[in-house]
């Protein structure tokens, strides 16, 4: 059957989202589009901190009660998820760092003093944190969990799989740059997907062709603060508190959003060393120097197709 | 390595106890192996000449920034050919033909290797063809980027030919050399259009005659001869639009200019049509208009000051056109059919404008394609 | 030689150059640019075929790609 591409544009998670799908007609696409957007709206009343009743604001708000709150399976499996990253990242890649916001505002043009970094610190740590798969404890007033890097991705994914479930093969999820490829055009031609420049948010420096799979960026974009000429990106380093040095920018691609996004999350965390460790890893990616010069790794489809 | 595997082995086994994470393996891309099978024959009316050719092309992916294409190709080419025209009893020329059939083998071999930059893309393509009388050796390099984010690409290329033309049973072997520049600017204008603007030079030097053909001088016989150097130019614009239900036309124009006077139009048209179950039909037209070389008649009534004679055809004025229609079909997904049917016919009087030549005998050919593609 | 057309083609390949710069079709907008009978050249093989028969039977080359090796089609 000659199919046509549907695009569909909707706001969440902070992002304006497009899911771009191949159906034979409008009616089937939009059904489908339908069902994987309400789901990604689900996760959003789920796990948002800004909304008021989401279950992520209950336990924030929990912080300091010793009974904790117990979470159902899902919510079971992204705390599990969120604790192998911490224990794969050597505590680099960690849900309670959140707070660090608190004393970094990236608006005003101000650093934090030491002592509001050291206080802060204190209410960071997974290993802090009473976790035995069914229920969590916050056990430190203040202390707070964030999803970011977690849960837009999986949103990603999960709005792949539906799609992949209800019989799409051809199409892609953009959450904000988060992006699963639920397969490529009919034709079989690569998905190309613009990499932003993180000097200028509009302009492309390169694309990704893809396929299959999810690819995630991690970087700093455009919040950052520059005292005395040195730069202070929002990318918070949970151990010291203070903005991580060496990229700029990391784009990975593997089979899942969710792990290219913890995987460049981790990178940029890792700094400089950040590059040899995803060699290590071994998933195709690019990255931007300090001074936004663009990298790729070798193996990296970053190919036209002919 | 070992960091690796349990670093990913790890993070999968937790991505996979979510529900919105389905388990199936998504393949990351990587480069396809691209197997491209044509078969051709070309006949034209009046037992004239016949050509089959196979040609074999095979895209392997060295790494994520190399690739290579071989492309092979076996012809066989019989029948009789043109040689000179007389005067006949009105003063309309007459063709006269070689009596026997000749047979022509040909192998070509052209290798294509692609390195893509972080800026662009490089090909370096090596060839050679090997013919019963003809040999050619030959290098193109381009190199091709793009700006604008990726809305305008960039082509330059540059090749170089040497080859050898005799004719069979001649001893001498005559060289003749090649060199072209190439320029090439495709524009994305919108979502569902583009444009290509391509200038090509070219200089042909040595033996650029023919030596099979033969012209008629008064009452003279004498060999074809041309000048020993030809600059070329070509000029082409492309345009590109997607068309509503799955459809695509594509629409192209070439302005030809060489120094020995010949120019020429070409006009192309097509037309994609996606139709359900996977088939593609696309009719094409192209028609074609040329004005001769100052030193072509179809016999000479006086001798030329310069010494240059041509009577072949090919150098006259006329004009042609293709008219073809194009199936395809895919299989699976990852195998492509197709057969491609195109006739052709060249006259004197299908020339655009102003005099054409005497024509005694207009040529109409056909030449069919099947194809098959699979990408593993 | 027909300069003055030749000149004039050029000047439009510059204008529409200058026209492209103000094109900004994002990645993910060209789902369309991207489909098969959408490329220059669907078939690659096919064109290097057909130039190969109509170089043959006239006296034209050029524009499609850059050139490299001829043959003995006469």
């Amino acid at each position: 059957m000659a199919m046509r591409q549907y695009d569909f544009s909707f706001e969440a998670m902070a992002c304006v989202n497009e899911l771009s799908l191949y159906a034979s007609n409008k009616r089937q696409a939009t059904a489908v589009a339908k069902k994987a957007i309400d789901a990604i709206n689900k996760l959003e009343s789920r796990y948002s901190r800004y909304l008021p009743d989401s279950l992520l604001t209950r336990i924030n708000e929990s912080a300091g009660d010793t009974r904790g709150v117990a979470v159902d399976e899902e919510t079971a499996a992204l705390l599990n998820y969120s604790q192998t990253c911490f224990e794969q990242s050597d505590g680099m890649f960690d849900i309670t760092s959140g707070v660090l916001r608190r004393i970094w505002n990236f608006r005003e043009n101000k650093l934090p003093t030491d002592s509001e970094v050291a206080d802060t610190l204190q209410l960071i740590g997974w290993d802090k944190v009473i976790w035995d798969e069914s229920r969590i404890v916050l056990p430190l007033t203040g202390m707070e969990l964030d999803f970011g890097g977690v849960v837009k991705e999986y949103a990603a994914d999960t709005c792949a799989t539906l799609c992949r479930d209800m019989g799409v093969r051809h199409g892609l999820i953009n959450m904000g740059g988060d992006i699963h490829v639920i397969g490529p055009h009919p034709d079989g031609s690569p998905w190309k997907i613009g990499i932003q420049s993180p000097d200028d948010p509009g302009s492309i420096a390169t694309t990704v062709n893809l396929k299959h799979g999810g690819l995630a960026s991690s970087g700093d974009y455009q919040r950052s603060i520059v005292i005395d000429g040195k730069r202070y990106g929002h990318i918070l380093n949970p151990k010291t508190g203070w903005p991580v040095e060496g990229l700029r920018a990391v784009s990975v691609v593997a089979p899942q959003c969710l792990i290219a996004g913890s995987t460049s999350t981790i990178a940029m965390l890792k700094g400089e060393a950040g590059k040899r460790w995803l060699d290590e890893v071994g998933l195709p990616y690019l990255w931007f120097d300090e001074s936004s010069r663009l990298f790729i790794k070798d193996d990296c489809s970053m190919r036209e197709a002919s | 390595m070992a960091a690796t595997n349990s670093y990913l082995r790890h993070l999968m086994a937790a991505a996979v106890a979510l529900p919105g994470i389905s388990v199936a393996a998504t393949p990351i891309d990587k480069g396809d192996v691209v197997v491209d099978l044509k078969y051709v024959h070309y006949e034209e009316q009046d037992d004239l000449m016949t050509v089959d050719a196979e040609y074999l092309t095979l895209g392997i992916p060295l790494t994520g920034r190399n690739d290579l294409t071989v492309s092979i190709e076996f012809e066989t080419m019989s029948g009789a050919s043109p040689i000179f025209m007389s005067p006949g009893q009105n003063g309309d020329p007459v063709v006269v033909k070689s009596g026997a059939s000749i047979t022509d083998q040909r192998t070509a071999v052209t290798a294509s290797f692609r390195h893509f930059f972080d800026a662009g893309t490089l090909t370096v393509a090596p060839s050679w063809s090997d013919e019963d009388d003809y040999t050619s050796q030959a290098l193109t390099l381009q190199y091709e980027w793009d700006t604008n984010n990726k809305n305008t690409t960039f082509a330059v290329g540059v090749g170089f030919a040497s080859d050898e033309v005799w004719a069979e049973g001649q001893v001498i072997r005559n060289d003749k050399e090649g060199r072209s520049v190439f320029f090439g600017v495709t524009q994305v204008l919108n979502t569902s259009s583009l444009l290509q603007l391509n200038v090509s030079f070219a200089e042909e030097t040595g033996y650029l005659s023919d030596p099979y053909k033969l012209v008629q001088v008064q009452t003279s016989i004498l060999p074809d001869s041309r000048p020993d150097d030809r600059a070329q130019i070509a000029v082409l614009v492309r345009y590109i639009r997607h068309m509503a239900d799955d459809a695509s036309v594509h629409l192209t124009y070439r302005l030809f200019n060489d120094d020995w006077d010949v120019q020429s139009h070409t006009f192309e048209a097509s037309w994609y049509q996606e139709l359900p179950g996977d088939w593609t039909v696309t009719p094409s037209v192209r028609y074609y208009t040329q004005e001769k070389a100052d030193f072509y008649e179809p016999y000479f009534v006086a001798f030329r000051n310069d010494g240059y004679y041509t009577s072949d055809f090919r150098l006259a004025s006329y004009g042609s056109v293709i008219a073809g229609v194009k199936i395809t079909k895919k299989i699976a997904g990852n195998t492509g059919l197709d057969l491609n049917l195109q006739y052709y016919a060249r006259r004197g009087d299908l020339k655009l404008g102003g005099e054409h030549s005497l024509d005694p005998e207009p040529l109409s050919s056909y030449l069919v394609t099947l194809g098959i593609k699979h990408t593993f | 030689m027909n300069t003055r057309r030749l000149v004039s083609l050029i000047v439009i390949a510059f204008a529409l150059q200058s026209a492209g710069c103000a094109v900004n079709v994002k990645p993910w907008e060209r789902g369309t640019l991207a489909k098969e009978h959408m490329a220059i050249e669907p078939d690659a093989l096919e064109r290097t075929i057909f130039e190969q028969v109509v170089t043959s039977k006239e006296a034209s080359s050029g524009g499609y790609a850059v050139v490299g090796g001829g043959c003995g089609c006469n």
